[in-house]
C-alpha cells in the first residue's frame, strides 16, 4: 500500500512493473491500430460501426460526471462541507474525458481531421457537433479549474488568485455543458431507433443518460474519496470520521438521483407499452440492469443513509457504477443490433479490450502521479488559511 | 400481469398530470424515510 501511494520511491516496485507492463503492451497494440487500421485491430463492421471504444467513450464521460456533481453541490448550493471533496472528484472528471479523448483518437478512422468539426464542417445540427463542441469546451473548463492546484505547486501565487476567482463561473459553465453533453450522448442512439432494442431506446434517453450521470458522478467521488484514505492517508487532511460523514451524505444524494432515474425509467417502459418485452431474453437482461443495478442501489444507499453505514454507501457505490457501465454497454453493444442474427453480432476484438485496459489504467497512473506531488488531498502549507 | 400493466399504461397516457401527482405521493414515503434520522436524540 505504502509502495502504491508513492511513500517510498522503487522504480521495480510491484505496483511500476505491473502498471508498466500493461501501458508497454497496450502502447504495442495502440501502434498497430494506427499502423495497419482498424479493421485488423476491430471487429467493427459497417452493420456495427459503434463497438467497444464508442461503449467507453460514454463510459468514461458518464463516470466523469464527479467534476460537475461536486462542484455544484458546493459552488452552487454552497455544501462547502463537501470542499474538501472537490479536487479529487475534478481531477478524475478531467482525467475522464483524457481517456475519452484518447479513446476517440483510437476510434477515429482519421483521427488527424478532429478538428473539422470546428473548422472545416460544422454541422450545427449535428448531435455530435453538440457533443465535440461541449467537450471541448468542458475539458478546458475543468483543466482551467484544475489549474490553481499547479499554481500552489509552482508557487506562482497571483495567477492562482486569479483562477480561484473564477471558480463559481467555470462551475455554472462547467454544469451547463455538462447538461448538454452528457444527455446529447444519449441523443445520438436517438438517430438509430430501428437498432437499439426498445426497452433501452426512447426519446427520453437524453433525460436518461443525465440522471444516471449524476450517479456515476456521485459514486465515483464516493470510491475515490474512499481509495484515497485508505492509499494516500498520510496526504490527505481529512479525518476518517469527517471523511465517513461526507460518505454517507453523498449516500442520500445518489439515492433521490436513483429514485428518480428509477421512477423516470418505470414510465418510459409504461409510456412505450413494452411490458411484453420483459418476459423475453432482452427483458429478463433487462430487468436485471434496473432492478439489480438501479433499485437495489437506490434501497441500499438510503439504507445506508439513514443507518449512518459509510462501508455500505461505499460497497453501493461499487454497484451503481457497475450498473452505469452496465447500461452504457447495454445501449451501445448489446442491446444494439438486436436483430441481427446471432453470428453477424458484434463482439469485440481482444486488442479492444487491451486498448481499454491500457486506458485506465493510464488513468489510475497518472491521478496517482499527480496526487503524489501536487495538494490534490490537502491544503498547501504556503496556502492553508487562504481556501 | 400483463394486463395490469397495460393498464398502468393506459392510465400513465390518459393521465399524464394524474401519472406525476402520483409518482411525486410515491416519493413521499421514501423520501420520510431517507430523511428520517434514526439517530436523533441519541
Amino acid at each position: 500500500m505504502n509502495e502504491l501511494a508513492g511513500g517510498k520511491e522503487r522504480l521495480l516496485s510491484p505496483f511500476n512493473l505491473l502498471t508498466g507492463a500493461i501501458l508497454l503492451f497496450g502502447g504495442i497494440i495502440i501502434a498497430i491500430r494506427f499502423g495497419i487500421g482498424l479493421a485488423y485491430s476491430t471487429n467493427l463492421s459497417h452493420q456495427t460501426a459503434w463497438g467497444l471504444w464508442t461503449g467507453f467513450k460514454l463510459v468514461f464521460v458518464a463516470l466523469a460526471a464527479s467534476g460537475y456533481t461536486l462542484t455544484t453541490a458546493v459552488y452552487i448550493f454552497g455544501m462547502h462541507e463537501y470542499h474538501p471533496l472537490v479536487r479529487p472528484a475534478v481531477l478524475s472528471g478531467f482525467l475522464g474525458y483524457t481517456l475519452f479523448v484518447l479513446i476517440l483518437l483510437f476510434d477515429l478512422g482519421r483521427p488527424w481531421r478532429i478538428y473539422f468539426p470546428f473548422l472545416v464542417q460544422p454541422g450545427a445540427t449535428s448531435a455530435l457537433f453538440e457533443i465535440a463542441l461541449c467537450v471541448a469546451l468542458y475539458y478546458t473548463t475543468q483543466f482551467l479549474e484544475l489549474t490553481p492546484i499547479g499554481f500552489e505547486w509552482l508557487g506562482w501565487r497571483r495567477l492562482r488568485k486569479i483562477m480561484l476567482g473564477a471558480t463559481v463561473g467555470f462551475t455554472a459553465f462547467g454544469l451547463l455543458l455538462s447538461m448538454l453533453h452528457q444527455s446529447t450522448l444519449g441523443a445520438l442512439f436517438l438517430t438509430v431507433p430501428d437498432k437499439v432494442h426498445p426497452l433501452w431506446y426512447s426519446p427520453y434517453i437524453p433525460l436518461h443518460f443525465f440522471l444516471s450521470s449524476a450517479v456515476g458522478g456521485i459514486s465515483m467521488t464516493v470510491i475515490i474519496a474512499w481509495l484515497c484514505h485508505r492509499i494516500f492517508i498520510h496526504k490527505m487532511d481529512l479525518s476518517r470520521e469527517k471523511l465517513d460523514a461526507l460518505t454517507v451524505g453523498l449516500g442520500k444524494g445518489a439515492a433521490i438521483a436513483l429514485a428518480i432515474y428509477f421512477a423516470v425509467k418505470v414510465v418510459d417502459v409504461a409510456l412505450a407499452n413494452n411490458w411484453h418485452y420483459l418476459s423475453t431474453l432482452e427483458g429478463l437482461w433487462y430487468l436485471v440492469e434496473i432492478l439489480g443495478f438501479v433499485l437495489l442501489p437506490c434501497l441500499l444507499y438510503s439504507v445506508a443513509h439513514r443507518e449512518r453505514k459509510p462501508k455500505l454507501v461505499r460497497l453501493t457505490a461499487v454497484l451503481a457504477v457497475l450498473g452505469i457501465v452496465l447500461n452504457r454497454l447495454n445501449i451501445s453493444i448489446i442491446a444494439f443490433n438486436w436483430k441481427l442474427p446471432a453470428q453477424e453480432r458484434y463482439v469485440p476484438h481482444w486488442m479492444e479490450i487491451v486498448v481499454v485496459v491500457t486506458l485506465v489504467t493510464l488513468g489510475v497512473v497518472v491521478f496517482r502521479w499527480v496526487v503524489k506531488r501536487m495538494p490534490v488531498l490537502h491544503d498547501h502549507p504556503d496556502f492553508k488559511s487562504s481556501h | 400481469m400483463f394486463h395490469v400493466l397495460q393498464d398502468f399504461t393506459a392510465f400513465v397516457k390518459e393521465s399524464g398530470y394524474l401519472t406525476a401527482a402520483v409518482l411525486l405521493l410515491a416519493f413521499i414515503p421514501f423520501w420520510l424515510y431517507l430523511t428520517g434520522d434514526r439517530y436523533r436524540g441519541k
